[in-house]
């Protein structure tokens, strides 16, 4: 599947294949044939799971300028 | 004398009245139960590739149709594992304790015959979770005079049976009136399916 699509991450894939039920008889009807492949593909979790990523590290860095500016502040201090 | 009559008079719909018993387990692999129900964020859909089960079709005569068609429980599968996982447990389907998901059919009713097609209603009893209920499915069956020997190389008839229909998720005790708002109650279900019958 190409694209956005909003669903959960999912690891295979159906594959469906239109098969006739009598082999060059097309005419007689088809039989869908399902192959599940193994393939990984992204759902909301992916955004979701980057924003939290992107929270964490913007807090990471906030909290690293605290703590430079307040070394800063008591080596002035001294 | 009049009983003798009558016997002779019957006998040649015994001889000629030939019932066929189809068998679904189909060597190909393609005999699938493709099944859908809505969810809060997507549809689900999913297939289950475990059919087998036995069908009497009578040409003459398809209203006397009967069989059993039957589908391994653990064999449902979905793109999501960890859905896979719920499904197949004890809340929801428990796989391991109820195995199978019957469909008895006891006869057709309201037949109406399409070029090579009979449109139906099959009249029997779905089994799911050793729930039993009287339901009534719309079905197509063809039947393919000979036609086996050009599908499996083996000479025979072949029996395809189609049908589209749902089932409500509440009526198997499926967490009834459970979860509503998160997996719906109707699942959609889809079947086209080939049995064999292979002339001795």
């Amino acid at each position: 599947m190409d694209g956005a699509r909003l669903s959960f991450w999912a690891t295979s894939k159906a594959i469906k294949e239109e098969i006739p039920i009598v082999a060059g008889m097309p005419e007689l009807g088809t039989q869908t044939k399902i192959t599940w492949e193994d393939q990984f593909i992204h759902g909301i979790e992916t955004p979701i799971l980057g924003v939290l990523i992107m929270f964490a590290l913007l807090l990471v860095r906030y909290l690293q300028k605290k703590k430079f500016e307040k070394s800063i502040q008591i080596d002035g201090n001294k | 004398m009049n009983l003798f009559r009558f016997t002779c008079l019957l006998l040649p719909c015994f001889i000629f009245a030939e019932t066929k018993s189809f068998d679904f387990k189909d060597s190909k692999g393609l005999n699938t139960v493709i099944f859908q129900l809505d969810a809060l964020l997507e549809s689900i859909n999913g297939s289950a590739s475990g059919v087998s089960g036995k069908i009497d079709f009578d040409p003459d005569d398809p209203a006397v149709t009967k069989g059993v068609i039957v589908l391994e429980s653990s064999s449902l599968r979905v793109d999501n594992p960890v859905l896979q996982e719920h499904m197949h447990g004890d809340d929801w389907l428990d796989v391991t304790k109820f195995p199978k998901i019957e469909f008895s059919l006891s006869n057709l009713t309201r037949l109406k015959v399409q070029g090579r097609s009979i449109h139906a209603s099959a009249e029997g009893k779905m089994t799911i979770r050793n729930v039993t209920i009287k339901m009534s499915i719309p079905v197509e069956l063809t039947y393919l005079e000979g036609m086996l020997e050009k599908r499996n190389r083996i000479p025979g008839d072949l029996l395809i049976v189609r049908s589209k229909f749902s089932v409500k998720r509440d009526d198997f005790g499926i967490r009834a009136g459970e979860y509503l708002d998160k997996v719906a109650n109707n699942i959609e279900i889809s079947i086209n399916l080939a049995g064999v019958f292979p002339s001795k």
